[in-house]
């Protein structure tokens, strides 16, 4: 009679549990989520801090305090005080609302279209794609910065303007991968069958097309996030944002430039910010698209 | 004819129609945007008169084809207007700003490729140990930091502190060769730090991809030496793609050019563009942005051309 033992059954490969490969596996694997925790938990403070900061009981942001200019950081002012002797700390805090708000909207703006006039050329006639896709190079061949600088200016400045031109920027970039996604979907034997089973164009679009390539879209969106609030900095330091008194990171910023010389502090802090907030939304990307589309793994 | 000489023909047909739509896009980016851009121009302040004067002398109130056409053939026989700001015209500005923009771009570009593939190949080559990890968490960081920040940084380290580099008194590389160059060191960091990490991250994962093909296991098998397996066969065909992200970034250096230039105050096109930009000069930054754009699209096309040259499979198709 055999015993248990000698039935034959499925077996790990001999020295597999003290393999290194296995060792160094689960090691990198514990840092990748390490460092995705590590994002998503910057993400999540920044949401948190955004919402949150007028409940804070900071000092107003605003507010001019003139007989506490320059202070240098200290316990009762964290990041110091700025040439009006307003709260470095609380501006930084305030100016989180305006970059991420916009960061937000601008996602929205050019990923609503994006996606659907992506999904047009990548579903419709061959002519209305490729009519579709011209255009979007076309706007692709402007440097990015330069094109947003150039909306930005024939709408005024604002963070309304920003939002507008950094979502024509992105718009085309949202639209090719889409496009891109769409067609290898579309390809697809399933959506062959839908076809042949008489389903509308806009239905196959919307309910077969749309949600297969939605994983691409979200990561190529999450991965995007970090470079507009980046650009949104940028622009708001160029003076395009929203006008003083009211603090963006970007205009903290262009306002330290006259005082790097004595009151550095007012320079350091709001870049720092913005460096966290980038990086951390960089991991989070990468995060997400670990989670959603494991083949883009690097 | 050669096939090369047939795809670089075909490349500059194909940028005619590419030229005109960027030139309406151009055009329409201030004429066709909500609201009247004399408005916008006088900052929403100017009283109906100064409205309606600038409207005319900017040619608003004829209809858009024939203000195209008439801007287009303006500016395709070099004549960009005058700036509001000096009086000074356009075009002058233009040639005189050009060389600095340049010599600033091409430092960076220098400045990203020479530390960015490096970079790359060590952290390739040394894959899972501790310099790969420290090249990859200052890749990381470097991805992160905005450009105008870290030049502030830089400019507080090495000027205000270390007393190394000068920040005042610009003297352009065509008068002063050297002071120039030095001058622009710490601009050509700021901006060039961005590409370097891109450059770095998309280094390190082509040549491992290259270093896993059988080719490179046939060339050890020869008994190649390990330098020349990897200098000669592995990061030569890496660099493939790598030509192809220098050529689109350049757009990123020229654009951020803009804010560095700004914030360093030296007078180049992209300090130029943000000037008109506070004296909303509308116009001239138009003109300003169609050039910029098509120095951008012939630097794409040299790359792409370049890129047929180092890759033959592409001359077939």
């Amino acid at each position: 009679m055999a015993t248990p033992a000698d039935i034959p059954g499925p077996r790990l490969p001999r020295g597999l549990a003290a393999h290194p490969e296995g060792f160094v596996r689960t090691f990198r694997q514990l840092r990748r989520n390490w460092l995705s925790l590590a994002g998503s938990l910057i993400v999540a403070s920044l949401v948190v801090v955004a919402l949150l900061t007028p409940y804070l009981g900071l000092s107003n942001p605003v507010k001019l305090n003139l007989a506490e200019r320059f202070a240098s950081p200290s316990a009762r002012h964290w990041f110091g005080t700025d040439q009006f002797g307003r709260d470095v700390f609380s501006r930084v805090l305030y100016g989180s609302r305006v970059s991420l708000t916009a960061s937000v909207l601008t996602m929205l703006g050019a990923g609503l279209p994006g996606v659907l006039l992506g999904m047009m050329a990548g579903v419709g006639s061959t002519r209305m794609g490729s009519l579709i896709m011209r255009g979007m190079d076309l706007l692709m061949s402007f440097p990015p910065l330069l094109l947003a600088v150039a909306v930005a200016a024939a709408l005024g400045t604002g963070t309304r303007s920003i939002i507008m031109a950094l979502s024509v920027v992105y718009l085309p970039r949202i639209a090719r991968v889409t496009r891109g996604v769409a067609v290898s979907v579309i390809a697809q034997e399933y959506i062959v069958a839908a076809q042949a089973l008489g389903m509308p164009r806009w239905r196959l679009m919307l309910r077969t097309v749309l949600p297969n390539c939605l994983s691409v879209i979200v990561v190529q969106i999450s991965l995007y996030f970090a470079e507009v609030l980046l650009a949104e900095a940028a622009l708001s330091f160029l003076g395009l944002g929203e006008p003083p008194p009211q603090p963006t990171w970007g205009n903290i910023l262009q306002d330290s430039q006259k005082y790097i010389r004595d009151a550095p502090w007012i320079a350091v802090f709001p870049g720092c910010a913005i460096a966290l907030s980038v990086l951390g939304l960089n991991l989070f990307g990468d995060a997400v698209r670990d989670v959603m589309d494991p083949r883009l793994r690097t | 004819m050669p096939p090369l000489i047939r795809h670089i023909l075909h490349r500059l047909i194909a940028l005619v129609p590419m030229l005109l739509g960027l030139s309406i896009a151009s055009f329409a980016l201030v004429h066709v945007v909500p609201g009247d851009p004399a408005l916008v121009m006088l900052g929403g302040e100017g009283t109906p008169q100064q409205v309606a004067e600038l409207r005319q002398q900017l040619g608003l109130d004829r209809p858009l084809p024939v203000r195209y056409w008439e801007w287009l053939t303006r500016v395709l026989r070099g004549d960009l207007g005058e700036s509001l700001y000096n009086r000074t015209r356009v075009m002058d500005e233009l040639t005189w700003r050009l060389p600095t923009t340049l010599t600033l771009v091409l430092m960076s570009l220098i400045l990203s490729i020479g530390i960015g593939v490096p970079a790359g190949l060590v952290s390739a080559v040394y894959r899972n140990t501790w310099v790969d990890h420290a090249a990859r968490l200052l890749t990381l960081v470097s991805l992160s930091l905005p450009s105008f920040w870290l030049g502030l940084m830089l400019i507080i380290l090495f000027s205000l502190k270390l007393n190394l580099l000068p920040i005042v008194g610009y003297k352009s590389v065509v008068t002063d060769f050297w002071f120039g160059i030095q001058f622009l060191i710490l601009p050509s960091c700021a901006l060039g730090t961005y590409l370097a990490a891109l450059l770095a991250r998309l280094v390190r994962s082509s040549v491992l991809e290259v270093l896993g093909q059988d080719y490179i296991r046939t060339a050890r098998a020869k008994g190649l030496r390990e330098q020349v397996v990897l200098f000669r066969h592995a990061l030569r065909n890496a660099l493939i793609p790598t030509v192809t992200v220098i050529g689109i970034n350049v757009g990123i250096l020229l654009g951020g050019s803009a804010v560095i230039e700004t914030l360093f105050v030296i007078p180049g096109v992209g300090q130029f563009v943000v000037t008109s930009l506070y004296n909303r000069d509308l116009p001239v930054i138009q003109g300003l942005i169609l050039y910029i754009s098509i120095l951008y699209i012939l630097i794409n096309l040299a790359v792409d051309i370049l890129y047929t040259y180092l890759d033959p499979r592409l001359r077939l198709t």
